[in-house]
């Protein structure tokens, strides 16, 4: 199993094989470097790229960035304390265990912290360990920035892997895994059988792959390509995407506590509305990925419209007045939340129209 | 003097670090290093001593391995298997050409590693790390490599000992600490919902409370994932910690509803109306919860909730005389709006009632 696996990976095509290949070249290239040039403690140099190679240039140039913010910023502190407080074991001590504290904290939340901490550790032992050891901070700064030169250079030259070229697929990944979220719902509804498991399972899904489209948004905005209207467009869309999720978690709670199912005189326009819904969710899917062949967009509002010119007519025949409040508010709150859905497909639609057209 | 530290951890500690739980990481993190640091310190190490550090480090950085087991399993390969590079990395330290072909062939494979899952990638990166420490160390020969694998081993066997057997992580009780934690920051979301509810521009405070409750949530998830129990296999459990995850899953869902049609509400004059009843109720509904989370966290004690179903149903019967179908087809949307809104509320108050009359069972049973 394990060997296959290995095996289908290993081909130029493989996104793993190629970072494989791009971080081996860079750190080859940073071992050499730190060797050939003599540096003082040259061991930073590949570390450096090791950290910040990300399979994304835009990954790459955000850890990047974050290095080195985090190393400068660390760099001034444990140079002060050190040109200030000197080489006093009766300081240095307390504030190294001070320090290793802030990189394990930092480490869960920012990257540029635990970078900073990790600098000011290193300088304070090299203050405990050699009598000039502020310079050290000069020497970490230095390779740092020569390793997160290295590690750009080699995102940028070896198989650059474009976040931004990663967009539609994730954009079709999250439309899906929502289009398959409102199926289920809609099933559970007309079938009047609630499967909790089932729904939690997909909802988990959703958010998960959300996870994923929001870090590639972030890496696709960092890189260079997209104009400053674009990567606002992105924002835009993104939160458009957490409204979604927002809209189909309040359907689920409005569906739970319809577990009769649909009342029979709605049932038909009911099955219609949600499959027409449905059907809007596909075209998006393949709007993300051949707008060309997708034609004009739909009118995401008209089957709420429709919908509710029917349910009128079911009201008007007087076959509804017998029902419980609670069970009418229940199909109300139900065509609410496809009505936002609608609006906010609507909104993805313009969003990725946008995106698309800079 | 306990308000006044309650309050600081409100204010200051509450909203970077919930729970202390990456604070206590962090403490035993530098607890576990420095035990292995002065345990290599006594047993006369001297300059092997940075080895030993590097072993307990990456025994306490490298964490792969979903549940405890695996935990173990993956921080014990991580150990022998830097272990065994090492003399072979210190060997060929200082060698032009062959220290690059060497570091070429050990990065490609840690990278490639990946494809096999994030945790055997984990301990790889973790691996290749300690390589580039020993490429960067001062030339030496196998005999020295040999020793500072050793040195290295020493620190992790430390590092192993306090984090699995001298402090160990307790299942129960941080599965009972992460519980407590998902149901206050659902307290918090639902009183910045309600709180906010006419506040125009409020939707950045209130998606920082959503993403706190759904992290506090996850993290429940993740601790019971932990301890071998799928939460998906059986939401329908009436009792123990699947049955608490079931609560605050659905618990979470009815806030977001309130949310969505809170956000949407403002400019409806329909539901202007009827806005000083649905606020009242989603007031007494805040200390609904309130009792509910009371209860939980003392299992013994079953405060009563303040009947709310019945300030729904005048709510309902409320929006039902101002007769949407009269009014034509005009204020159609804003009805529909108004009763997405009363529907959420409606349903939070049942979803709290469900949870009381759970938990009432429970200590019947």
């Amino acid at each position: 199993m394990s060997l296959a696996v290995l095996k289908d990976n290993f081909t130029p095509k493989s996104g793993i094989f190629r970072l494989a290949v791009r971080a081996a070249v860079a750190l080859c290239l940073a071992v050499g470097a730190a060797h050939a040039l003599g540096l003082e403690q040259g061991m930073w140099l590949p570390l450096t790229v090791l950290v910040i190679l990300r399979p994304s240039l835009g990954g790459t140039l955000r850890i990047g960035w974050q290095r080195t913010a985090g190393t400068v910023a660390g760099a001034a502190i444990g140079i002060s304390i050190l040109l200030f407080g000197g080489n006093d074991p009766a300081l240095l001590v307390p504030c190294l265990l001070a320090t290793i504290f802030f990189a394990f904290f930092l480490n869960a939340y920012t990257y540029s912290g635990f970078s900073a901490a990790i600098t000011v550790g290193l300088i304070l032992v090299m203050g405990l360990v050699v009598p000039e050891g502020w310079k050290m901070g000069m020497v970490r700064v230095l390779d740092t920035v020569f390793g997160v030169g290295i590690g750009i250079g080699a995102s940028f030259l070896i198989w650059p892997n474009m976040a931004r070229k990663q967009l539609r697929t994730n954009l079709e990944s999250i439309i899906t895994a929502q289009a398959g979220l409102f199926s289920l719902l809609g099933k559970s509804y007309l079938s009047g059988k609630f499967s909790e498991n089932e729904i939690l399972s997909a909802r988990i899904e959703v958010v998960n792959t959300l996870e994923e489209v929001s870090t590639t948004f972030k890496e696709a905005a960092a890189e260079p390509g997209l104009t400053n209207a674009q990567r606002r467009e992105l924002s835009r869309l993104y939160k458009t995407l957490m409204r979604m999720q927002r809209l189909l978690v309040g359907l689920s709670t409005v569906l739970r506590r319809g577990e009769q199912g649909p009342l029979p005189q709605l049932e038909k326009g009911m099955k219609e509305y949600l499959d027409t819904t449905r059907s809007h969710f596909d075209w998006l899917v393949q709007y993300t990925q051949a707008p060309e062949s997708c034609g004009k967009a739909p009118d995401f509002t008209a089957p709420t419209d429709i919908f509710l010119e029917f349910a009128a007519t079911v009201r008007a025949s007087g076959e509804l007045d017998s029902e419980p409040t609670a069970r009418r508010n229940n199909i109300s709150a139900f065509i609410w939340h496809i009505q936002s859905l609608a609006r906010e497909l609507q909104h993805a639609h313009d969003r990725i129209h946008a995106l698309r057209n800079g | 003097m306990k308000h006044l530290i309650d309050s600081f951890y409100q204010k200051y500690i509450h909203t970077v670090d919930p729970g202390l739980f990456i604070t206590r990481f962090a403490f035993k993190s530098v607890l576990t290093t420095v035990t292995a640091l002065l345990a290599g310190y006594l047993v006369g190490m001297g300059p092997l001593l940075q080895w030993c550090a590097f072993g307990a480090l990456g025994m306490i950085i490298l964490r792969a391995g979903s549940t405890f087991k695996t935990r173990k399993i993956m921080a014990r390969r991580f150990v022998l298997l830097s272990a065994a590079l090492v003399p072979i990395s210190t060997l060929f330290s200082g060698l032009p050409f062959i220290q690059e072909a060497y570091i070429f062939i050990v990065a490609f494979c840690a990278i490639f590693a990946r494809a096999l899952g994030p945790d055997i990638g984990t301990i790889c990166i973790g691996v290749l790390l300690v390589n580039l420490l020993t490429l960067g160390a001062p030339p030496a020969g196998l005999a020295e490599g040999m020793e500072r694998a050793a040195s290295l081993v020493f620190g992790g066997a430390i590092a192993y000992l306090c984090n699995f057997h001298l402090w160990p992580t307790h299942p129960e009780r941080i599965r009972a600490r992460t519980g407590a934690l998902a149901l206050t920051e659902l307290g918090h979301y639902l009183n910045g919902v309600v709180t906010h509810m006419n506040t125009p521009g409020a939707e950045t405070t209130i998606s920082t409370l959503q993403k706190r409750a759904v992290n506090a949530i996850k993290r429940y998830r993740r601790f019971m994932e932990a301890m071998n129990i799928n939460p998906l296999d059986d939401l329908k459990t009436e009792e123990g910690p699947t049955a608490f995850y079931s609560v605050t899953i659905r618990m979470m869902e009815s806030i977001v509803g309130l949310a969505n049609s809170c956000r949407l509400k403002t400019q409806n004059t329909v539901f202007a109306q009827v806005k000083p009843s649905f606020e009242k109720v989603a007031q007494d509904a805040v200390e609904n919860f309130n009792i509910l989370a009371r209860n939980a966290v003392a299992p013994t004690e079953c405060r009563t909730l303040k009947p709310l179903t019945p300030a729904v149903k005048d709510l309902e019967k409320q929006l039902l005389e101002m007769g949407a179908y009269r009014k034509g087809d005009h204020v159609q949307k804003d009805f529909l709006e108004a009763w997405g809104a009363v529907h959420a509320i409606g349903n939070l108050v049942q979803e709290l009632e469900e949870a009381a009359c759970m938990h009432r069972e429970a200590i019947q049973s």
